[in-house]
């Protein structure tokens, strides 16, 4: 029993220490990362790279949804649509389209979005480049605004990266930045069956699969303003101390749980060995007070502490008071007392000893009708 | 240390014994109350003596581990045969049982 109580302890130690290693703290949405170059980065909200990823194409579907890497942690969902588009064009069209999502938006912060497409090839691969790449950043409120590269307030570019653990990918960044006055703006970006979708692109399907490998979006706060920068200094040292406060306690309930596992101190159970029955009933009536006796005369040898005897003395009004006499013998007779005490207790011993042998041998003994015998 | 243990033991055995002879105790007092009150007596006289012995031991000046050793020997007079019967009922219970 205790074995495996010991076992379940320690599996659920290991289990606590690994959990800090294999689940990696998310990102919060909030988190501010402060970097002081000239601007300050208002918060991100970053995707991680997928495990190879694919969309699985297929020409037959119009509609492809597109999986984003962990969207649940990503505001905006992607779905791609599969455009038959005859006009001039002999292949496919497939767009891309940013639907039903909504953010909210400070103004005054350039927000930049940054989508890396990761293009999976065919054996038999065609062009694999962009027939024609064109953008559009919708946004459906006051601030609305459509966009290509070179227009404000958001602007798009392309990068191309050809190195790099998921190289090639192509990376669409769009910045975006609401009016100044606006605060709190919820941006929608396109709709599923709006034909102005927040972002095109269009590629040749046979050549390639298409996936969004990572999506991000940074908030920067370009300003020189002491206030501006101070107040996100502010909310950044929040936050850390936040962060530190939360690690600090799990520091000290991990502490805890490792001081708990390996305290082999046993002075308190002694205590509560016995505490353990303080609660059960004892009835000292009838038959069971009467077969309990010898052991509550026992317990009371164990547990017996001295107090001094008064009594009435018979035929006068007075009453006698016996004091404890250990502290008397102790005080006049110390010598004497701990030569009384080493021969009793030399004699007690022998006389135990010889009893308790005199005793097992009686067990033995099979013309004892006493109780069955000790025979094994 | 061994003190507590065997105090924790004292307790126990005398809850079990309460424990199970409650329904006679509670036939007997309900059915026969003069005989309940005799053995009440008796258990008041061993509550009254109780009272004394922590005096008497204190008075006869012997030292704990005297006043221990005398303990365990009565403990093990008081257990050993029960404890033998209960070994030899689960060994013999065990050889009936098993295929």
């Amino acid at each position: 029993m205790n074995d495996k109580i010991f076992r379940y302890f320690l599996y659920s130690f290991t289990f606590i220490l690994l959990s800090f290693s294999i689940f990696p703290k998310q990102v919060n949405a909030a988190q501010i990362n402060a970097t002081f170059d000239g601007r300050a980065v208002y918060f991100i909200n970053d995707s991680p790279y997928p495990d190879g990823a694919n969309t699985g194409y297929n020409s037959s579907y119009t509609q492809e949804q597109i999986p984003i890497p962990d969207a649940s942690r990503f505001p905006i969902n992607v779905t791609g649509y599969y455009n038959s588009y005859g006009n001039g064009i002999f292949y496919p069209i497939k767009q891309i389209g940013i639907v039903n999502s909504t953010f909210s938006f400070r103004g005054g912060v350039r927000y930049e979005f940054r989508f890396d497409f990761k293009w999976y090839y065919n054996n038999n691969a065609y062009l694999n480049d962009f027939v024609r790449s064109y953008v559009l950043w919708n946004t459906t409120n006051d601030d609305s605004v459509s966009c290509d590269s070179g227009s404000t307030p958001c602007t798009v570019r392309w990068e191309h990266v050809t190195s790099g653990q998921y190289a090639p990918y192509y990376t669409a960044v769009v910045t975006y930045v609401p009016q100044t006055n606006k605060t709190g703006a919820l941006v929608d970006l396109g709709s599923v069956n709006n034909a102005n979708q927040a972002l095109f692109i269009n590629y040749a399907p046979e050549a390639a699969h298409l996936s969004i490998a990572r999506s991000s979006i940074t908030g920067y706060i370009d300003s020189t303003s002491d206030d501006e920068i101070n107040n996100v200094q502010d909310v950044a040292r929040e936050i850390m101390e936040n962060d530190n406060r939360n690690q600090q306690q799990t520091n000290e309930k991990l502490d805890q749980i490792h001081d708990d596992l390996t305290d082999d101190d046993i002075s308190e159970s002694e205590d509560s060995a016995e505490d353990l029955f303080n609660d059960f009933t004892v009835n000292n009536h009838g038959l069971s007070g009467i077969i309990t006796a010898p052991l509550r005369l026992l317990q009371s040898l164990s547990s017996s502490t001295c107090s001094p005897l008064t009594f009435p003395l018979p035929f006068v009004h007075n009453q006698v008071s016996l004091p404890c006499m250990k502290p008397i013998y102790n005080t006049y007779f110390h010598d004497f007392l701990v030569i009384y005490q080493l021969i009793t207790t030399g004699l007690i011993s022998y006389w135990v000893v010889v009893k308790i042998y005199a005793h097992v041998k009686g067990m033995q003994n099979p013309d004892d009708d006493r109780i069955e015998v000790f025979d094994l | 240390m061994i003190g507590k243990l065997l105090s924790a033991i004292f307790k126990l055995v005398i809850s079990l014994i309460n424990l199970i002879l409650l329904p006679i105790d509670t036939l007997i007092t309900s059915s026969l109350p003069d005989l309940s009150s005799a053995l009440d007596s008796f258990s008041s006289l061993v509550d009254y003596v109780i009272n004394f012995i922590g005096y008497v031991v204190d008075c006869s000046g012997l030292s704990a581990n005297a006043i221990n050793l005398i303990i365990l020997y009565f403990t093990f007079v008081l257990l050993s045969r029960p404890t033998v019967y209960v070994v030899k009922l689960a060994i013999r219970w065990y050889k009936a049982l098993k295929p």
